[in-house]
């Protein structure tokens, strides 16, 4: 028999009715008031796993969600009032009917005793829209922005970030396609805290319009200066990645991985020279970071600042050509 | 701070209500009952209806009322299935000093006291039946 110990009440109405607790193991449950034909203090149990605790938590996911897919398909019934020593036993149970799970719709915003985790250092980025957007505008222009914006989350030093596990992503894809891309953005977008991604509060859909999203402000001040230093300098820009992809072509290095290069002293030092231009001219001081988290390898360092500055040089074109507009408040 | 010196339609625990808790000054709330109209059992604290409190909520809390500052979280409160299994309907009332005290939590939920003498369910009016 498992025993159970609360420790904290998130939904009080006239008794708990919504109780995270966990296990001996330390295994994380969440108990829900439920009517009990032979008990007013009967709780439905779940075992929650961190990620899906996270995910409730960050409202990415409602109550019902998580009752609904419980871990290991099993569900529990505690009595609150047979406790032994501040533990509640979890009696297993097989039939969970319908009204005993939570309908649609309820997230964790509307907790009655603690703050859902909304993370105080995001601020709102009002993204102004302007002009005609098609669909594929509207899933490009977000998409893209999450990229960049998860790029220079990992160039943080200071992000909490586990360095190894930047470098083993870093390292991962060999960098022949768009697919490599695609992953790998994905990837570093998952290792930012949830309270910490990019969360839409608001799109109003006009010309002028405004989407409204929360943001670390430094970050987006940052991809926000990226972007003028593209439109400003786009001559000089176009010029340095030109040269570095033209360089990499003509050698062949586009289509092939990495791993299968061997760089020979003088091809290391064009690499280095033409990423130093290319951050240079685009106003992006993290290269000897991406460096580091490439294992030292100025081939798979440059796929990526190549792949970091196409994503810019796009949300540079939705400013430039006046369908968007950057502002951190 | 506020001195309580009022009497209470419950007997409450040394300390309670708390000394955080303050004169509703026309606060207008939201509430869930049963029945239509509203009775006086309908605003009973969980230890009113007769039933032990087991621990992890403070005493203080089990001889309140739960009442919220808006029917969109009594709306939310009965996405829940046990409110959902006993509660039918939403009754709204003004709050003042002779009605009791009161503790703002998050998300517009309040511990209401009750005043000795106060009847809310004269002072309630059904908003919403469910």
């Amino acid at each position: 028999m498992r025993y159970l110990t609360i420790k904290q009440t998130f939904v009080y109405h006239d008794e708990p009715q919504l109780m995270l607790g966990s296990d001996g193991r330390g295994v994380s449950y969440l108990c829900l008031a439920i009517p009990h034909k032979d008990s007013e203090f009967a709780y439905l149990a779940v075992q929650v796993s961190e990620n899906v605790l996270e995910d409730y938590l960050s409202e990415s996911v409602d109550l019902r969600y998580v009752f609904r897919h419980p871990k290991k398909d099993q569900y529990f019934v505690l009595y609150l009032d047979q406790d032994k020593q501040g533990r509640f036993a979890l009696n297993e149970i097989t039939d969970v009917p319908v009204e005993l799970l939570p309908e649609s719709g309820f997230f964790a915003s509307s907790h009655t005793e603690v703050e859902s985790q909304v993370a105080k250092s995001v601020s709102i980025l009002d993204i102004g829209i302007n002009g005609r957007w098609d669909i594929q505008d509207l899933s490009q222009f977000p998409n893209k922005f999450a990229d960049a914006y998860s790029f220079m989350f990992a160039m943080q030093d200071n992000a909490g970030l586990n360095d190894e596990i930047l470098h083993e992503l870093f390292i991962r894809y060999p960098w022949r396609g768009g697919f490599s891309s695609v992953s790998f953005y994905n990837d570093l977008y998952h290792q930012i805290p949830r309270p910490q991604r990019l969360l839409v509060k608001e799109i109003h859909y006009a010309s002028p319009g405004a989407m409204k999203i929360t943001a670390l402000p430094d970050l987006a001040k940052e991809i926000e200066t990226l972007v003028i230093q593209v439109n400003a300098n786009g001559i000089k820009v176009r010029a340095a990645f030109k040269e570095l992809h033209e360089w990499m072509s003509e050698k062949e290095f586009l289509g092939r991985t990495h791993r299968d290069i061997k760089l020979d002293a003088t091809d290391k030092a064009i690499l280095q020279k033409a990423c130093n231009k290319l951050a240079k001219e685009l106003g992006f001081d993290q290269l000897q970071r991406i460096y580091k988290l490439c294992g030292k390898d100025w081939l798979a360092t440059s796929k990526i600042l190549v792949s970091f500055y196409r994503r810019v040089s796009e949300l540079a074109e939705f400013v430039d050509s006046g369908k968007a507009t950057l502002h951190t408040s | 701070m506020t001195q309580h010196t009022i009497s209470f339609r419950e007997k409450l625990p040394s300390g309670c209500p708390p000394h955080d808790a303050n004169n509703p000054n026309g606060l207008t709330v939201y509430r869930l009952v049963a029945s239509n109209p509203a009775k006086s059992s309908d605003f009973d604290s969980h230890k009113a209806i007769g039933l032990p409190f087991p621990g992890g909520t403070p005493e203080c809390q089990s001889v309140s009322c739960s009442v919220f500052d808006s029917l969109k979280r009594l709306d939310e409160m009965m996405i829940l299935p046990k409110p959902r299994a006993r509660y039918h309907f939403a009754v709204s009332l003004v709050l003042n000093s002779k009605s009791g005290v009161v503790k703002g939590g998050k998300k517009g939920h309040y511990d209401w006291w009750i005043c000795s003498g106060f009847m809310p369910e004269q002072h309630s009016y059904i908003v919403k039946a469910y």
